[in-house]
């Protein structure tokens, strides 16, 4: 067993961290570590198979590189098509969701990008080096098919591009799966009828296709009848909470997410969405946040009911009646749950849940998940200590889910689970989005640093405690009162600590590890910089306490969530 | 058919390119063994170079494995081959794609492949039983 904990601390230090730039760079991201070492033993493996053994002597030099290139091409096509499946067999048997597995879908259509210019390249330079490319050209249909094959798999990889997906996700979707059939049928026309057998690497992939479409399909209308009606409710930060009856879904795993669709909103769109609630809570319907930003977001947004506070039904009693009132409601479908695919972080001694904005909705659902289970189970969770921490641009944020926040504490604490839970309230784009919005404020920070980051007290809130000296700021712009360093808000959630600025996560996981008395667990969702952050933290923390190398600490397992 | 494979060895003991199996109208042509110069005659040079997607290999290829990528190749060799003449030169270009041996070799390698990505999703699926039987036990 010691071995084998020591196995996985190495593994998890090597694939854990992640540099990349987080700012502003829609063209360039790095994946993790872990990732990265899957794409390049990917890679590596496709060139020694290209060039082992294949040093035909004469003429066929170029040809039989170019032939062997062709192969391995049209062997990436069922690998292409189990990663990308929304019920695949990878999934199933490592456990890692599907959208996790978009990344190497994504690299393995690269990699077949790369042996299909071999392929054409050497066979190419073979016949010109003879002066035989017309010729070829002229009499032989494999070129004209293969060109064909090869433009369209090389659209199909530039609009994989990050600007390109961004741009309008749903159009994407559509014309990359036209031009994938596009590209089946070409490949077909291309491969020679003197190898028929290597259609097996285009049927299989069809198959796949066809029986993951009908699974879906079999459960979309399973899970959707009858459909589902959604309550939008406006919250602060342009974030709109959504709410969907539900009686066909009965359980999920936390952190889930749904594909969520609402066609008053877009009838062809469906938009991915962690689900917030459990299925112990909120009489079994499923909530969501949804922040908006464009589109469909954006509309939901716009139709939302206007109220700063959730003035959502907590039973079904109110639910029948705001049914009768004129509480604005849409028909809504739904496709999954999919993702969940973590750890089961009740297993752990001591967990640390992060979030940036809405993110919590990814932490909460855990730590409600725990709740549930500790205040339900007649055997004590191995859990004993949780820290919540979420990271919002305005304290108000946190009424967004200030109910399920409360309701969880006091179950862990009836439970006998130490639980602590922070907001820290920071201007840091890192933390909490990835748009450049600087804040302007009225206190003595260094704004060398760049934008400050101070908690903005309403004035009029007899219940903030007031531990910094009030700060005037220069004439002409708006004054607040300064909280400087950690307070306690109870008009917004009671049973938090608000901190100014951002958290210093170096310490936080430094106490979190320090006082664990098992394997500690981390989840964070939240933008980039801030996932990026805290994977690099864990490493080093990993590494300083040599964590399974015989110094004692215990390990440290990170499950990081995206924003996508 | 066989008769055509028996024929092909037998030319590339002794050097001579290995005949596509593509070609059996070549046979009759004026052929000398031991003799590398192409002279063959073929009344259409362009009606013969269709080589991967002749309709005449369909049912040759069926039931092939792959045992003949263990066969040594005869090099091709553009020696003697007359380029100004287009009849050679389709005669070239046919045995410079004739992939008897190189679809076997591609097939094989397409096959590691996928033994590769069996092993990788093996010991993924191995790791996640074990990590979350460990996590069961607590």
């Amino acid at each position: 067993m010691r071995a084998i904990a020591t196995a996985t601390a190495l593994a998890r230090e090597s694939t854990y961290l992640q540099y990349t730039p987080s700012r502003n760079s829609v063209w360039f991201r790095l994946p993790p570590m872990g990732t990265l070492m899957l794409i390049l033993l990917h890679f590596i493996f496709v060139v020694v198979l290209e060039f082992t053994n294949n040093s035909v002597p004469g003429a066929q030099f170029w040809q039989a590189r170019g032939v062997r290139a062709g192969w391995l091409a049209v062997a990436q096509m069922p690998l292409l098509i189990l990663l990308v499946g929304k019920n695949n067999l990878i999934s199933l048997f490592t456990g890692v969701s599907h959208e996790r597995l978009n990344v190497l879908h994504r690299w393995t259509a690269r990699i077949t990008l790369f042996l299909a210019i071999l392929h054409f390249g050497y066979q190419s330079y073979g016949w010109q080096h003879f002066g035989l490319m017309t010729m070829e050209f002229n009499l032989d249909e494999c070129p004209a098919t293969g060109i064909a094959a090869f433009a369209l798999l090389l659209w199909l990889n530039l609009t994989t591009l990050a600007p390109f997906r961004h741009w309008s996700y749903e159009f994407f979707v559509v014309q990359h799966i036209i031009t994938f059939f596009g590209f089946i049928i070409a490949v077909m026309y291309h491969l020679p009828e003197t190898a028929l057998w290597s259609r097996v690497y285009i049927y299989i992939p069809i198959a796949l296709y066809i029986i993951d479409r009908l699974v879906r399909t079999a459960l979309f209308t399973y899970f959707n009848i009858p459909a589902k009606r959604a309550t939008l409710t406006a919250l602060d930060g342009q974030v709109t909470r959504v709410r969907l009856t539900n009686k066909s879904i009965k359980s999920w795993q936390p952190g889930a997410y749904m594909m969520l669709s609402i066609p008053k909103f877009g009838w062809t769109q469906s938009h991915p969405a962690t689900i917030l609630s459990t299925p112990q809570s909120h009489n079994g319907d499923l909530v969501f946040l949804l922040k908006s930003h464009k589109g469909f977001t954006k509309r939901l947004m716009t139709h939302a009911n206007t109220s700063s506070t959730a003035l959502l039904p907590h039973t079904k009693q109110e639910s029948e009646a705001n049914q009768n009132n004129e509480v604005a409601s849409y028909r809504a479908f739904t496709n999954g749950p999919y993702g969940g695919s973590q750890l089961d972080f009740a297993a752990f001694d001591s967990i640390c849940l992060m979030a940036g904005s809405t993110g919590i909705t990814f932490t909460l659902s855990l730590l409600q998940n725990l709740a549930d289970r500790a205040s339900s189970s007649e055997k004590r969770l191995p859990v004993h200590r949780i820290h919540l921490i979420w990271c919002v641009k305005d304290s108000r944020w946190t009424k967004w889910c200030s109910d399920e926040i409360s309701a969880a504490h006091k179950k862990l604490r009836d439970a006998g689970v130490e639980i602590d839970v922070s907001i820290y309230v920071t201007c840091a784009d890192s933390f909490t989005n990835q748009t450049d919005e600087p804040k302007a404020c009225g206190c003595q920070c260094d704004k060398t640093l760049g934008p400050c980051c101070c908690v903005a007290v309403d004035e009029a809130d007899p219940d903030a405690e007031d531990l910094a000296e009030p700060v005037t700021a220069p004439q002409g712009e708006k004054t607040t009162r300064v909280i400087a360093t950690c307070t306690k808000l109870p008009s917004l959630l009671p049973c938090a600590k608000f901190h100014s600025g951002r958290p210093e996560v170096e310490t936080l996981l430094m106490d979190l590890l320090n006082s664990a008395g098992g394997e500690s667990a981390v989840a964070v969702c939240g933008p980039v910089g801030m996932t990026s952050m805290v994977r690099n933290t864990v490493v080093k923390l990993s590494d300083e306490r040599a964590i399974h190398k015989g110094t004692g600490a215990q390990g440290c397992y990170l499950h990081v969530e995206s924003f996508y | 058919m066989l008769v055509v494979r028996e024929l092909s060895r037998a030319w590339s003991r002794v050097g001579v390119v290995v005949l596509s199996e593509r070609e059996p109208a070549f046979l009759a042509a004026n052929l000398n063994e031991g003799d590398n110069t192409r002279s063959r005659q073929v009344d259409d040079a362009e009606t013969m170079l269709f080589p991967r997607h002749d309709e005449m290999e369909m049912g040759m290829e069926m039931g092939m494995d792959g045992d003949m990528n263990h066969h040594h190749m005869g090099s091709l060799s553009a020696a003697g081959v007359d380029f100004s003449n287009r009849t050679q030169m389709a005669a070239f270009l046919d045995d410079m794609l004739n992939d008897d041996q190189l679809k076997h070799l591609g097939n094989d390698y397409a096959r590691y492949f996928w033994y590769g990505v069996v092993v990788v999703i093996g010991l993924a699926t191995i790791m996640n039983i074990i990590q979350r039987a460990t996590l069961k036990m607590r």
